[in-house]
């Protein structure tokens, strides 16, 4: 014998969940209908914070004549987070590059888009296509793109080991042609490239 | 009946598992053993190919030549009427016929203007067995010449049967470094400037004998010049001058008797 409560609980459940399936199909067309800010909306890059100190930082910079790295002290003002700190020195160095007679120069709007850092001493920098895009191509010039970039990190942060690059998220066989992105770079041999690219 | 025809198919498929497993562990066995001396280490591998028969003369040295990039793929873009991959082709040809003249024997991994991956351009050279390996390229940098060779660890894991395709090169690395250093002495003696640097350059890596990547160029200014035939002439002969004093010393480190 099904009761009276039964059958108006069972009626109260089934009115549930028919309002629950309509407010969800309304949720889902709101969201599809509305627009999409992440994927329209100019990525800005947050400014340093004004109140944050300013310290003394060291950047391998590329000369690209006569093809050699030198270190270079510029005085930078870099977020607490060793994250943010990795992103503010890679941004400060690209900044030389992207300058009016820069000695390595890469076009305006070259950018890093992240940089990850994971333990054991592993980072990952994300760049963008600007970068790639009008980086020269040749071995030299790319290979000192890639040692300054790593140079700079693997000296200002410190326990660094291996470093991937990545360009807008995803793996790429070659930075312009030459210089190989498939795998990663290992700080120690990078200090030995520096020491011969100082020459 | 039955039953003795069932046990015997059972001895023998149990007979075929333990010969299978022994034969494999054998095999794995005999892929992790390492080499026996010090001195084997910097020789090529020897295991990808069965060594060839003991030749009746005395064998030419192979000098392979990679003119970089090709078809679809053309490198850097010198100038609007100038990519790169043509003037690493214009070189290697030269210099292809420079060093036949000076008595050495060289093939080209690419003689026409054709899409290679690094992979292909690799495993071309590697079924060749050289004695060297060089890989042009062509850019609008500083008037210089730059030889590198490949930047990786020269001490890896590979032991045994097989050699890691990424790391192919390390048995070789001393040898090639010491070799970029020497051609590039020698063409500084011919007036030419030129560094000796390390790179991550495809295919470098995966060269199983002495492997250098050239990179030459003019000053921006005069990059036309890469594509005038006395200054791919100055710089091919110079070039084959320098490989072949070179020669010798890889000749004597890869144990070929003259």
């Amino acid at each position: 014998v099904i009761t009276r409560q039964f059958v108006i609980v069972t009626a109260i459940l089934f009115g549930l969940t028919i309002a629950m399936s309509v407010y969800v199909s309304q949720l889902r067309r709101r969201e599809l209908t509305a627009p999409r800010v992440h994927s329209t909306a100019k990525v800005e890059h947050v400014a340093p914070p004004s109140s944050g100190s300013t310290e003394q930082v060291t950047l391998f910079v590329a000369y690209d004549d006569p093809g050699v790295l030198r270190a270079q002290s510029v005085s930078a003002s870099l977020a607490s987070g060793r994250q943010q700190r990795a992103e503010g020195l890679l941004r400060a160095l690209i900044g030389v590059y992207t300058a009016k007679n820069s000695p390595h120069p890469l076009a305006v709007g070259s950018d890093v888009r992240d940089v990850f850092l994971a333990d054991p001493g592993i980072a990952v920098i994300d760049l963008n296509s600007a970068l790639v895009d009008s980086q020269v191509s040749g071995v030299l010039s790319e290979e000192l793109t890639i040692t300054s970039m790593i140079q700079t990190l693997a000296t200002n942060i410190s326990g660094l080991t291996r470093v991937k690059f990545l360009v807008d998220g995803k793996q790429r066989d070659t930075l312009a042609g030459h210089a190989d992105l498939s795998e990663f770079y290992d700080v120690s041999q990078i200090n030995d490239q520096v020491k011969e690219l100082s020459q | 009946m039955r039953s003795n025809s069932t046990r015997t198919w059972s001895l023998i498929f149990f007979s075929s598992v333990a010969v299978i497993f022994v034969l494999f562990s054998f095999g794995l066995i005999l892929a992790q053993t390492p080499p026996a001396s010090p001195a084997t280490q910097t020789q090529p591998p020897q295991v990808l190919t069965p060594a060839p028969p003991p030749p009746t003369t005395p064998p030419r040295p192979l000098v392979m030549i990679d003119p970089a990039h090709g078809g679809a793929e053309s490198g850097a873009v010198l100038n609007p009427t100038l990519l790169e991959k043509d003037v690493t082709l214009g070189l290697a040809r030269r210099l292809r016929q420079d060093l036949t003249s000076r008595g050495v024997l060289v093939e080209l991994v690419r003689d026409a203007d054709v899409s290679l991956s690094t992979d292909d351009r690799a495993a071309k050279a590697n079924a060749q067995r050289p004695i060297l390996y060089l890989c042009l390229h062509a850019s609008s940098e500083t008037g210089a010449v730059r030889i590198f060779s490949a930047l990786q660890p020269e001490a890896t894991d590979n032991h045994g049967l097989f050699v890691s395709w990424n790391s192919a090169q390390s048995a070789s690395l001393a040898m090639s470094r010491a070799a970029g250093q020497q051609l590039a002495a020698v063409l500084q003696k011919s007036g030419l400037a030129a560094r000796s640097l390390t790179a991550a350059l495809r295919p470098l890596n995966n060269i199983t004998a002495p492997a250098l990547a050239i990179e030459v160029g003019p000053a921006a200014a005069e990059i036309s010049k890469l594509a005038s035939a006395d200054y791919q002439q100055t710089i091919s002969a110079a070039l084959a001058n320098s490989v072949v004093a070179l020669i010798p010393t890889l000749q004597s480190d890869a144990g070929v008797s003259r």
